[in-house]
């Protein structure tokens, strides 16, 4: 079920009709957000319903089973990690890996191929699985006291808001939460009522605005040979991933706030970082954590010397990469931030950037542009197609701005404007400024949501899917 | 004090700020949603555009004349102007964008012909488009005739959903640009008159050379409508047939890169039976290089009926006076 359905937001009046009534109870609310966190996962295919509730009764289990019996708790940390990853590896990496197995016994002269299994990625299968490892994790560092209850469990794992993309929130911070009702304050009510507001103009007014553009350069059949024209798109194509998947993390966040909970901030400004390290703190922050907490530091961290320390990274940030998708160009994307992560460590560029005047706005402009190359990487279908983009991006001799006009629609550049000073806003820091006005101040606010409001109805672009949900 | 307060003034003044300010956009947001269905511009007029392809898709033994082809048709014949030439005779625009002539959609053209006429005629705009295979495959008319007729919760519905259409950014006159406006009005005939403000002459030019790669004109499928033909005649139905006028240009890039022989497929109509009408090709004006403006088509629309009036005159199928 998208967000951005008629059938969600029947679904969410009925969900908060009923929701006063049932959150009184542990067992009660527990059950309630299950089984509607189900129906709205199963509305999509009820058949991956059982995947997700195998993968949890395993994790469940698991962390009851290291607490019980703490001499087999690598055992059952190796269920847990056999379950998740292994459901990831068939239904997301199984045919990339018959594809390069055949690519390579092409090579070797040998005739036969491996059948694909052309299975269906599950939705959301990348999210609930790290999800449900992070439970399992803490609960063997002694982190976290397992839950006894599957009710307790299973509201954690499949609430609905966060279920398809995130954000990624931890075990320790939400069973807590889960344990209590909480009747959302007016403070949470006017902020979830923002986010979810904010969320929808990101996604169906910006993010499905610059969707078509993007989409007609990256599946056109001629190449169109202009720097101008692909630094437009990239730009767009920047733009619309930030304002699809972060309008998807605000309205999660939105609806748990009406629901009396916290969830992490995913994403802060991304596009305002003077540095690459600072890009990683606020992009996909739930994602970034959880690599850094499971993946980068289990491994030595920094602990181990600069050599081994860059080593670490470069694992983690490949791995980051190859969560996102089986294809090499998703591997590469997460070396070429590794490789920015290095240079930034070995030379400290950023920092003395923006120790002279004017020198942070520069750092933020370089580490956009960086970003920028890299994402080519992540919405090329093709290592050669990525090849002839950045050929084309950085051909100064050819920047013909006609195929701009020719090609981009006005609305579209409309919307991107907007979003970039947008952005420029809060780069400036405008958004700490407080003019003090009183009730003016809170007209204003008002006035300004209903016209994103209104902009949400008549300025939404073509419907699409979240673009996560393909993760 | 604040119990004192309390007395003296209502509750709702010593709410918190933060409900106020949730009223106010509730409220506001209401107001400008309800403002903007009542009255924000709209370039499309006549019947609701869901309900009339809906509605379109499921005609069933309805007309006497039955015009079909893809947008160059539906949006060029006009049943009601043809009636002026042809007479009181019920005539229904069968046309839907991108549609081929698949056995499907000829099928669903003799559907529409009422059993019991004692004149049944189709009159098919056959474009290079119409017969290559991409057109027979996903459509309009396929997506529409998928769907179930319209239904009372689709009467209620339909409004509702035209009302909150996204609007297009062109409508407002941005600098340098100016505002851009694309006029429909949808007939209950099946005709949709349209034009186009400021006109892009070359648009579908544009468009159209890319569009026959990999996707020229498929024998088959002109084998098939002309078997068709052949049965619409041995059955007692007129068939007519002529290629929609558009602009040199566009027959430049369509007779360069489609495969469409004209004459020869002209010359196929006739051996089974039906009639080629030979419209002039450039005589009327498009609005986008594709599309005839909404005179334009009522020009073509009588046009066409003197055409075949005068093919039945001919042909003894009416008398004169």
């Amino acid at each position: 079920m998208l967000f951005n359905s008629v059938e969600f937001l029947v679904f969410l009046a009925v969900f908060f009709v009923a929701w006063p009534f049932m959150r009184r109870t542990n067992n009660w609310r527990w059950l309630y957000l299950m089984v509607v966190s189900f129906f709205f996962y199963g509305w999509w295919d009820w058949r991956y319903l059982f995947l997700l509730s195998g993968a949890g009764l395993n994790d469940y289990f698991a962390g009851l089973g290291m607490v019980k019996y703490p001499s087999l708790k690598r055992l059952f940390m190796g269920a847990s990690i056999a379950g998740n990853l292994g459901s990831l590896m068939v239904f997301k990496y199984l045919d990339f890996s018959i594809r390069n197995v055949n690519g390579a016994l092409g090579l070797l002269g040998v005739e036969s191929r491996i059948p694909l299994a052309h299975l269906i990625l599950p939705v959301g299968i990348s999210f609930y699985t790290f999800q449900s490892l992070s439970y399992t994790i803490d609960v063997y560092k002694g982190k976290l006291q397992p839950t006894r209850n599957p009710l307790h469990f299973f509201a954690f794992l499949s609430l609905f808001p966060q279920l398809m993309a995130g954000p990624i929130v931890r075990a320790y911070d939400l069973l807590p939460q889960l344990m209590k009702w909480n009747k959302p304050t007016e403070v949470q009510r006017w902020d979830g009522l923002r986010l979810i507001l904010y969320g929808y103009f990101k996604k169906v007014v910006v993010a499905d605005n610059l969707a078509p553009l993007v989409n007609a350069a990256f599946g056109a059949t001629d190449f169109v040979d202009s720097g101008a024209y692909w630094w437009v798109v990239m730009i767009s194509f920047a733009f619309q991933i930030y304002c699809d998947f972060s309008g998807y993390s605000d309205i999660a966040r939105g609806l748990a706030k009406w629901m009396g909970y916290e969830f992490i901030l995913n994403f802060n400004h991304p596009y305002i970082s003077s540095s690459i390290r600072e890009f990683w703190t606020r992009w996909h922050i739930s994602l970034s954590t959880w690599f850094r907490d499971y993946v980068y530091i289990p491994l030595g961290g920094s602990r181990c010397g600069a050599a081994r320390s860059h080593l670490n990274m470069w694992i983690t940030m490949v791995t980051a990469g190859c969560w996102h998708g089986a294809a090499w160009t998703f591997a590469i994307w997460g070396g070429l931030h590794a490789l920015y992560l290095s240079a930034e460590r070995l030379t400290e560029w950023p920092r003395r950037l923006s120790a002279i005047p004017g020198g942070r706005h520069l750092a933020t402009l370089i580490i956009f542009v960086l970003v920028l190359v890299s994402w080519v990487f992540f919405r090329a279908q093709s290592l050669s197609q990525a090849g002839y983009i950045l050929g084309a991006m950085f051909n100064f001799a050819n920047f013909e701005a006609g195929a701009v006009t020719a090609r981009i629609a006005l609305p579209a550049l409309v919307f991107l404007g907007l979003i970039a000073l947008r952005q420029l806003y809060f780069h400036l820091r405008l958004d700490k400024v407080s003019l003090g006005l009183g009730w003016v101040d809170q007209v204003a606010h008002a006035a300004f949501l209903a016209l994103v409001l209104w902009s949400c109805v008549f300025l939404r672009g073509p419907g699409s899917a979240f673009i996560y949900f393909q993760f | 004090m604040r119990s004192e307060m309390a007395k003296l003034v209502p509750w709702s003044a010593l709410a918190p700020p933060w409900r106020h300010r949730m009223l106010a956009t509730i409220m506001l947001s209401s107001a400008l949603v309800a403002a903007t269905i009542a009255f924000g511009p709209s370039d499309v007029s006549g019947v609701y555009p869901a309900k009339f392809w809906l509605d379109k898709a499921h005609w069933r033994a309805m007309a006497d004349v039955v015009l079909a082809g893809d947008s160059r048709t539906y949006r060029a014949l006009s049943p009601a102007h043809m009636s002026h030439i042809l007479g009181n005779i019920r005539i229904l625009n069968f046309g839907f964008a991108s549609v081929g002539y698949s056995p499907q959609y000829l099928a669903a053209i003799q559907e529409v012909l009422d059993p019991v006429s004692p004149r049944k005629v189709v009159v098919l705009g056959v474009t290079p488009y119409s017969l290559t295979p991409k057109a027979s495959r996903r459509n309009d008319f396929t997506e529409n005739r998928l769907r179930p007729p319209r239904s009372t919760l689709d009467d209620i519905l339909i409004p509702v959903v035209f009302r909150l259409e996204p609007m297009s950014l062109r409508k407002i006159p941005l600098p340098f640009v100016g505002a851009s406006h694309y006029y429909e009005e949808f007939h209950p005939d099946g005709w949709v008159a349209s034009r186009r403000v400021p006109e892009r002459p070359g648009e579908a030019v544009g468009i159209y050379n890319g569009i026959f790669k990999g996707n020229t004109v498929d024998p088959r499928i002109q084998e098939g409508l002309v078997d068709q033909v052949g049965r619409w005649s041995r059955s007692g139905i007129r068939v007519y047939a002529f290629r929609p006028p558009t602009c040199q240009e566009m027959i430049d890039v369509e007779n360069k890169r489609s495969g469409f022989d004209e004459r020869a497929l002209a010359a196929q109509f006739e051996a089974a039976g039906g009639t080629w009408l030979n419209a002039d090709q450039t005589a009327y004006h498009t609005y986008d290089g594709s599309h005839l403006r909404r005179d334009a088509a009522l020009t073509l629309s009588e046009d066409v009926a003197r055409l075949i009036r005068r093919s039945e005159v001919i042909s003894g199928q009416i008398q004169t006076q």
